[in-house]
């Protein structure tokens, strides 16, 4: 018996411990996950629990055809997709982000900006790709996870998964351009003079 | 500029990396620990109570609390943490309550669960009406104590509590209000609720974690935060048998250490029977718990729970709380709270 074989017995026979350790061992993983699948929300501790209440209630019904990890990302998945189905039918609160951007000391502050602002621009590119496609796009491109696995998380054929991921990506690559802050990085990707590894000058001008 | 696919995807391809880059975001793993211990909706395991799953969390906390203090009544250290809403299984679910329900706690405490928000437990005697409406739950409390949980949210207030003329607002905390015949008694144990008059909302008197306090009717802090006549200050329903008669002239301020001594081993000798006799087990198998137990001796001569935290299982609760009726202590003009370790053993 594998030791995941070996704490999914135990978790599956009441032991508290068990569940920690399962708790432990993912915690990082999912809520890396749901942050990518839901962006900057204030509820993302309360998914994380949700995750969790989930894989306690349905450890047993666990048919161990998959890896534990994988099994536990599919409930994220769920989880996540429940909560943006909900959300579209409540209004939004979250338009700021909930923590104050932070600088990374060991880059330059307005190289670092920049970047907190590039990621922040992909994850509203992101919210306006449907759910089924920005599902195996996060998976693929910030999980690296390959269609085969995504598959068994999302429940559709490999084949499925790999349309829905090219069109995910059409889409992206046509709204890159709409966020100014990634258009920057593409001008300047573009222009022959810039030199190589030069930081990228953002315009000064937010996001409609 | 005109735009180029092949510069897009490059583009692209480097923001993906620095998101990928990204590390997930630092979240308080304890908290949600000890959430998941005290997961409202946790099912049994094999069923039976969730028991496993708490006792391990139980543990973890064990280890760090031995508590013991004497507080006096209405003072703010060690904090008299509110017992938290315990099982679900009888829980009414608040988001199909129709506007104005009213909840009566006769023979036992009622929990209402409103789902991703809050959970309370109106306290057994009380009585209480509830309204729902955007995203905020109010609870008028007529009578008795209720405890709650609100899941903390952005908005400055989700979850109020009016009680007589004092409103009690919060947006995420744990706290218990308890309406008496001439005051309101408000004890958090997390975050910070506002308390003040309830035709003035947004005004009043913030109470944070590990606070005490009492206000008047009207919702106007009172002095030295306990009750200005301790005569008066029986709760509004004396289910443990109390009386108030027969009052000597001149009661001493509190009552003495062994008078308390002897409650207190009272208390913890029927904690160990009840939890002997309502816990299960089976092949020999032993069951501990570890718990810190909130008392007050009320000025009236009665015993009053404030806590078990963690709570233990809704039987032995109830069996606790049962026992406590029979209880008595001195009157005294102040009362006291003392906060104990219980160890139970099965």
């Amino acid at each position: 018996m594998s030791a995941e074989d070996d704490l999914i017995a135990r978790c599956r026979a009441g032991d508290a411990r068990a569940f920690r350790e399962i708790f432990e061992l993912y915690r990082v993983d999912v809520t890396r996950l749901l942050h990518r699948m839901i962006g900057r929300r204030a509820d993302l501790e309360d998914l994380l629990q949700e995750v969790f209440v989930q894989v306690y209630r349905s450890i047993k019904t666990f048919r161990a055809e998959s890896r534990l990890s994988t099994w536990i990302y599919r409930v994220a998945v769920n989880v996540a997709l429940m909560y943006r189905r909900a959300a579209k039918s409540r209004p939004l609160i979250v338009a700021t982000p909930e923590e104050p951007l932070l600088v990374d000391e060991s880059s330059r502050p307005d190289e670092e900006l920049s970047r907190q602002r590039r990621v922040e621009a992909l994850y509203r590119l992101l919210d306006r790709v449907s759910d089924k496609k920005r599902v195996v796009y996060v998976l693929h491109e910030l999980e690296g996870m390959t269609p085969n696995e995504i598959s068994k998380i999302v429940g559709a054929p490999v084949l499925t998964v790999r349309t829905r991921l090219f069109y995910a990506r059409r889409e992206v690559l046509g709204m890159l351009r709409d966020e100014p802050s990634l258009a920057a990085i593409a001008d300047e990707l573009a222009a022959p003079e810039s030199p190589r590894g030069a930081p990228v000058v953002e315009p000064h001008k937010e996001p409609a | 500029m005109k735009s180029d696919p092949a510069i897009t995807e490059r583009a692209l391809s480097r923001v993906l990396s620095e998101v990928r880059a990204e590390s997930a975001p630092e979240l308080d793993w304890e908290r949600i620990e000890a959430r998941l211990g005290e997961e409202p909706r946790m099912p049994p395991a094999d069923g039976t109570p969730s028991r496993g799953l708490r006792a391990a969390f139980v543990l973890a906390a064990a280890g760090l609390a031995l508590t013991i203090g004497w507080v006096a009544a209405g003072g703010r250290a060690p904090m008299a943490s509110p017992t938290l809403p315990e099982a679900p299984r009888h829980a009414l679910d608040g988001d199909t309550l129709g506007t104005g329900s009213r909840i009566d706690a006769i023979t036992d405490e009622v929990a209402v669960e409103h789902a991703r928000h809050s959970r309370w437990t109106l306290e057994r005697g009380g009585r209480a009406s509830v309204t729902t409406g955007g995203g905020i739950v109010r609870v008028e409390l007529e009578q008795g104590a209720l405890v709650a949980r609100v899941v903390p949210s952005q908005k400055q207030e989700t979850f109020v509590v009016e009680a007589a003329g004092t409103r009690v607002a919060v947006h995420g905390t744990a706290f218990r209000v308890a309406l008496t015949a001439d005051h309101v008694d408000v004890a958090v144990t997390e975050g910070t609720v506002l308390v003040g008059p309830r035709d003035r909302p947004g005004s009043g008197r913030p109470v944070s974690a590990n606070e005490n306090s009492s206000f008047s009717l009207s919702g106007v802090p009172l002095v030295g935060e306990t009750p200005a006549n301790p005569k008066a200050s029986r709760p509004s329903v004396d289910h443990r048998g109390a009386s108030g008669t027969g009052r000597p002239r001149e009661l001493a301020e509190q009552p003495s250490i062994d008078e308390v001594e002897k409650v207190v081993s009272q208390v913890l000798e029927l904690g160990a029977t009840c939890f002997q006799s309502r816990t299960a087990t089976a092949n020999g198998v032993r069951v501990t718990a570890s718990t810190t137990v909130t008392l007050r001796a009320l000025p009236n001569g009665g015993v009053e729970l404030v806590a078990l935290d963690p709570p233990l299982a809704p039987p032995v609760q109830r069996c606790v709380l049962e026992g406590l009726r029979t209880l008595a202590i001195a009157e005294s003009q102040r009362g006291i709270q003392v906060v104990r370790r219980m160890e139970l053993e099965r």
